[in-house]
């Protein structure tokens, strides 16, 4: 079944086709809440309330983009509102679960994902949500000027900004 | 801007492919232009360690749509029950007016109409009803 047909079935009050949206959509809103809020249990909460709003405003959604993308504006949102309530953020320290690598692997791996998170975490939540959707996502400018409601020139001076001050950090902490 | 600002900034709207060709080619293949292209190429491999997904955790989506449901009904009841109120005041309003105007007659003649032609549409829309939803 494609989305679009999921989302119709979704609006007549479907279950099954919710669920297999959300779930479809799942691990794209999961990756892009934890780089943005660089802690698990807050990107669970912010993901909760981001799928809850879409169960509620699911009439409201027109298919013109992708429901993931209506997704992550939606959890853009959510983050941004609780950033106003609580200005601020933590990286929770977790290892890396192992997946079949070596001992070694795993503390340069974990060392570096935490040096990187904390350069990305340091950036204004705008410039990390523009960096984030084009660099992991391959988002367009117009989408992400969509998703954030800012013009298409401010996404692109934000992009340069925050590509410019990773890579200097990046060069200064000597990860490279 | 500075030139190399400019420079760094086409680079990396070509690296993005959202380039709009106002940089001349000969600018960015200088030196500083090829120093910076490695340099975005070297950090765009070490920014990918952030794809793996690291934190193990799974949400309940069947909770959060029964939750979500919940809450649209609430809504709705709320939405119908302030409209129910509304029409009602606006229906007692009417009748108190035309009481006033008309007399106690109007009220007698309305309640024989509505008895009378009320049956007439209520009793085929509630058989439509019926036989949409067992379809």
């Amino acid at each position: 079944m494609d989305e679009i047909e999921l989302i119709n079935k979704a609006k007549e009050g479907n279950k099954s086709a919710l669920n297999s949206l959300l779930k479809d959509n799942y691990n794209m809103v999961k990756g892009y809440t934890v780089k943005m809020v660089g802690d698990p249990h807050l990107a669970q909460d912010i993901i909760q309330d981001a799928m809850l709003k879409a169960v509620i405003n699911i009439n409201k959604f027109e298919p013109r983009a992708k429901f993931s993308t209506w997704l992550i504006k939606i959890a853009t949102n959510v983050y941004r509102d609780y950033l106003r309530k609580n200005k601020s953020f933590q990286l929770i320290d977790q290892s890396l679960t192992d997946r079949g690598k070596q001992v070694d692997d795993i503390v340069i791996v974990n060392y570096e994902y935490k040096e990187i998170m904390k350069i990305i975490l340091k950036l204004p939540y705008e410039k990390r949500a523009v960096f984030i959707l084009k660099h992991y996502y391959g988002y367009k400018y117009e989408e992400i000027s969509e998703i954030l409601g800012c013009p298409i020139g401010t996404v692109r001076s934000r992009l340069h900004n925050a590509v410019k001050y990773i890579i200097s950090e990046i060069e200064r902490k000597e990860i490279i | 801007m500075v030139d190399s600002d400019k420079i760094k900034n086409s680079i990396i709207d070509q690296f993005y492919n959202e380039s709009d060709k106002k940089e001349s080619e000969n600018k960015l293949d200088s030196e500083e232009a090829l120093e910076f292209k490695n340099l975005l190429n070297s950090t765009s491999g070490k920014l990918e360690v952030l794809h793996q997904d690291i934190f193990d955790f799974d949400i309940d989506t069947l909770s959060i749509i029964e939750q979500g449901q919940c809450i649209r009904e609430k809504r709705k009841f709320r939405k119908e029950f302030i409209l129910f109120i509304l029409f009602s005041t606006l229906v007692l309003s009417l009748y108190a007016i035309a009481i006033i105007e008309i007399g106690y007659s109007i009220l007698i003649i309305s309640q024989i109409l509505i008895i009378t032609i009320a049956p007439w549409i209520i009793i085929p829309i509630m058989a439509r009803r019926r036989k949409g939803s067992e379809v």
